[in-house]
Parts: C-alpha cells; sequence; structure tokens
C-alpha cells in the first residue's frame, strides 16, 4: 500500500472509530427498554470533561453482597435481585451489568453531565428532592442514560 | 548545538586545515537557516498545542444551548477539516505536523464530546487508551517530538492509571516496574522500526521511570520505606523481563558490549525483585538489620551498568546526568556511613583524588595503545 493510501486510511480511522462509538451510544440509548431508578449521594465536579453530578443508583435490593469485587448485575424484572458473575439466572428478563467496586456496584450510569451555568441550581433542586435515572436498558444489561428527572420531571425544561 | 560554539568549533577544524574557509562559511549559513525554521517550527506546535488545549475547554464548558446533533456535527467537521489539512499538506512541513497535533488534540476534545453527550462514566484510563489507539496510527507519520510526545505520554498514562486501578495503590513497586519495563521494549522497538522520534520519546520516559524506580528500590532494599512486592511477582517477572533483556541485542545500532550491558539492566531490577521478595526488609522489630549499604550498592551498580553503556555509545547528555545522580548517591552514601560533614568530606576528597588519578592513568594506557593519537 502507497504511503498516501497510509495516510488516508490513518486519518480515517479515528473518524470512523469515533463514529461508530456515537452509533453505538445512540442504538443503547433508542432501543432499550425504559427503566426509571432512583439516585441518591452527590460528589463535586470534573474540571476536565465539564461539570456532572455523580451519585449511586437505588436499585432497590442490596448490591455486592456476596461479593466485594468482581463482575456482577442487577435482575430488573420479573423481580429485583443482585446476582455476581456475568451471566444472569434463567428466569430474568431483564437486567443492568456492572461490576462491584469495594461493595459498590457500578454499571457505568453514575455520573450525569449538566451545563456549567445551571451546574449549582441544579444541584440544589436534587438535594432532597425525589431525584431519578430514566435509562435505556438493552437485552444484554447494558445501561445508557437518557434523561435526568426531577419530582418525575426532566430536569431541563424542552428547548 | 549553540551558534557560538558551532562557530568556534568550526573554526578549530578550520585551523587544522580539515575545511577551507568557504566551507565554513556555508556551515554556518546553512544552519542559521535550520535555527530560524526550528524556531518557527517551534512557536507553530505551541500555537497549535493551545488552541488543542482551548478545544477541550471548549469541550468542558457544556454548551448547553446547542443541540447535541449540531455538536456533534460540528466536531465531525472540524475532524473532517483537519483530516483534510494533513492530506493536503501530505508532502511534509510544518504546516502538516501543526494539523497532525491539531487532530490528536481534536481526537481527545471528541472523546469528551460523545463522553459528555451520553454521560458515559468509566475510568479515565479508557478514554486515554481509546485515544491512544485510534491517533497511533496517524502518529507514525509524525516527525515531531510534540506528536510523538503526546502520544507516548497518553499511553503510558492509561497503562499506569489501569494498573493502580487493577493492582491498587499498594502495589507501587510492581506498577513502577511494569511502566518502565513498558517503556524500555517500546524505546527499543522504535530504535528497531527506525522511529527516531518515539524511540526519543519513549527513551526520554524510560530514563525518567527508571530513576524513579532504582530509587524506590534503592529505599526499599535499604529498609527506608517498606514497599514488598508479592511472591506471584516473582514468576511473572521472569516471563517479562527475558524479552526485556533480549531487546537490546535486536537492534544494529549498538555494540556488542553495549548490547550486553544494557541487557544486564532489566536483569538487575529483577534481582531486585527477588531479594525483596524472599527477603521482605521490615523494621529492627523484625530483628532484621536495615542497613543503606544493601539499597545503595544496589543503585550504584544499576547505574554504573547504564553509565558505562552510555559513556561507549557516545551517548552525552545521559552520561552527564546518570553521572550526576551516582554522584549524590555517593554524597549519600558517605554522609550516611561515615556520620558527619567532616568525616564524608575526608572521604571524598580522597575518593575523587583516586578517580582522577585513575582517569589520567587510563588516559596514560589509551594514548601510548594508540601510538600518540589522543
Amino acid at each position: 500500500m502507497n504511503r498516501n493510501l497510509r495516510l488516508l486510511a490513518a486519518v480515517l480511522f479515528p473518524i470512523l472509530a469515533l463514529g461508530a462509538v456515537v452509533l453505538r451510544q445512540e442504538l443503547w440509548q433508542r432501543e432499550g427498554t425504559e427503566v426509571v431508578l432512583p439516585i441518591r449521594g452527590f460528589d463535586p465536579r470534573d474540571l476536565l470533561s465539564g461539570h456532572y453530578l455523580r451519585f449511586q443508583v437505588d436499585y432497590g435490593v442490596p448490591v455486592c453482597t456476596d461479593i466485594r469485587d468482581g463482575p456482577a448485575g442487577v435482575c430488573l424484572s420479573p423481580a429485583r435481585r443482585f446476582f455476581p458473575g456475568t451471566e444472569p439466572p434463567a428466569s430474568c428478563r431483564l437486567h443492568v451489568r456492572g461490576r462491584c467496586r469495594h461493595r459498590r456496584f457500578v454499571a457505568g450510569i453514575e455520573r450525569f453531565y449538566i451545563p456549567e451555568q445551571q451546574a449549582r441550581e441544579l444541584e440544589r433542586k436534587v438535594r432532597g428532592r425525589h431525584a431519578a435515572l430514566r435509562l435505556s436498558v438493552s437485552l444484554g444489561g447494558h445501561a445508557a442514560i437518557r434523561d435526568l428527572l426531577i419530582d418525575g420531571h426532566p430536569w431541563a425544561p424542552p428547548p | 548545538m549553540s551558534h557560538r560554539y558551532l562557530e568556534w568549533k568550526l573554526g578549530r577544524w578550520q585551523q587544522a586545515g580539515l575545511i577551507d574557509a568557504a566551507t565554513r562559511e556555508r556551515i554556518l549559513e546553512w544552519e542559521s537557516a535550520q535555527a530560524e525554521g526550528w524556531a518557527m517550527r517551534g512557536l507553530m506546535l505551541l500555537g497549535a498545542a493551545i488552541l488543542g488545549i482551548g478545544l477541550i475547554s471548549l469541550v468542558a464548558a457544556n454548551w448547553a444551548r446547542i443541540p447535541a446533533v449540531v455538536k456533534l456535527s460540528g466536531d465531525g467537521l472540524l475532524l473532517a477539516g483537519l483530516g483534510a489539512g494533513i492530506l493536503a499538506t501530505r508532502r511534509g512541513g510544518l504546516w502538516h505536523e501543526t494539523f497532525i497535533l491539531l487532530f490528536q488534540f481534536a481526537c481527545l476534545a471528541s472523546i469528551g464530546l460523545v463522553a459528555q453527550l451520553y454521560h458515559l462514566s468509566g475510568p479515565i484510563w479508557r478514554a486515554l487508551a481509546l485515544w491512544s489507539l485510534i491517533t497511533g496510527p496517524l502518529t507514525l507519520f509524525s516527525r515531531t517530538l510534540a506528536a510523538w510526545s503526546v502520544w507516548s505520554s497518553a499511553v503510558l498514562a492509561a497503562l499506569g492509571l489501569w494498573l493502580m486501578d487493577t493492582l491498587g495503590s499498594d502495589a507501587l513497586l510492581e506498577i513502577l516496574g511494569l511502566l518502565a519495563l513498558t517503556a524500555w521494549l517500546l524505546h527499543h522497538l522504535a530504535a528497531w522500526c527506525g522511529l527516531r522520534r518515539a524511540q526519543q520519546t519513549f527513551g526520554a520516559w524510560l530514563l525518567v521511570l527508571g530513576l524513579i524506580l532504582t530509587g524506590a528500590l534503592d529505599l526499599s532494599l535499604g529498609g527506608t520505606i517498606r514497599l514488598t512486592p508479592p511472591p506471584l511477582w516473582q514468576t511473572a517477572g521472569i516471563l517479562l523481563v527475558l524479552p526485556a533483556m533480549a531487546a537490546p541485542w535486536l537492534r544494529p545500532d549498538l555494540t556488542p558490549p553495549v548490547r550486553l550491558l544494557l541487557s544486564l539492566l532489566p536483569g538487575l531490577v529483577l534481582a531486585a525483585f527477588t531479594v525483596l521478595t524472599l527477603l521482605p526488609l521490615r523494621g529492627p522489630e523484625a530483628g532484621l538489620p536495615s542497613t543503606e549499604l544493601r539499597g545503595a550498592l544496589f543503585s550504584l551498580v544499576l547505574l554504573g551498568t547504564a553509565l558505562a553503556a552510555c559513556g561507549l555509545q557516545g551517548w552525552r547528555r545521559t552520561f552527564n546526568l546518570l553521572l550526576s545522580v551516582i554522584g549524590l548517591r555517593v554524597y549519600g552514601l558517605y554522609l550516611k556511613a561515615l556520620g558527619g560533614l567532616a568525616a564524608t568530606g575526608m572521604g571524598l576528597v580522597v575518593s575523587g583524588l583516586l578517580l582522577i588519578l585513575l582517569v589520567q592513568l587510563l588516559r596514560r594506557i589509551q594514548h601510548r595503545f594508540a601510538g600518540g593519537a589522543s
């Protein structure tokens, strides 16, 4: 392959790779089953990637009781239960895949990015109110965030 | 090389009859032109780096009012535009390098933008690893230290953060060892592939990580700090060190004695890990003496081996740096062993005189064997 073709491939590769990541996220967001889960607990901001709220998701059942660290999941339907390992129980129709880290269950949905200008106002609104995450959960157990709800309503008004 | 030094050097060559006045002037003129190009290149790349950091800051500011699809489209257009710039300047030169650097930063900004829009959370090493993977092929086309420095730093940072996440911050020695080993292997691989800038940047990281690792092992062996690798390291260490010892032998630019000396270095580090694993050093409460001599001996042997390799291969800057570090370590050792400034001073004076006499003796021997040639 001559140098020009190789250079073209080297330039296209990151663009296509990022495009694939965006496409994958869009599919996960649009095609999964919608689930609403309450959240609790907040930490301050990350300067590199904007402002975000950090929280714990309340799955309604104790998590990471059997294991401290390692892959795990939470079955959401028909009944909620925590399970260690990568495979959900046979009876489980919908589950969230994640892992236990120091007895905390993380599924990649523990942060929500918020605009710099509205960070403090949103933080004030969320503390002491009923806050929840609207998620899209795929058949494979991947959870993608669709929206943050405060008292059952989207945190931001429609544009 | 500074212009004044070059003028002085050329003057000496002219006096020795090696070059004539016209050649001297042509060399000086050519070097002046290169120097100007070098300065402009540096400024352009600085501008590109600042622009790139600005892009990342813009992502961090959260453009609340702009819909996600517009942000993504704008980002795609920016990447496409920079990619087109790279292709348009494919013959090389300052603009080509600037576009490559900007494209690298734009990719990092894009990853941040995607994470922000889709609320992705996860360890930062993942983002760095993804960025390293997707920009790696393009970095191969760069001829500047800037692009390679950014890329090599991201690779090692991603590896370091992943190791800390996996092994825990208690495994500091193992993490340092694995990072230094990675830098070592990538440095030699780059040399073997003829990627000079990659070789330089990984070589610089190897020097930094190597010195830190040497210091940590020195302090651990001497009992000053307590960093004990687990027994599993022993098996993993042997498997990892073997390719490290073989790496210098693949390089045709190194002479056999230098290859031999360099291949000893990973072995010495493994030996230090072995000692720490089999003879965990604790404080006096375990009944074991803590002595700085063990640590100093390790440091001096390791650094001395590296110093010899640098001297034989002609790597002057690294040689001078290692010599300074050895000097500091010797001073510290004397201070500890002789227990006071006066005694240390006497010891150092005697050692310094012996070293000067030894060098003079070696020069005479070399002169005699060379038949009078210096």
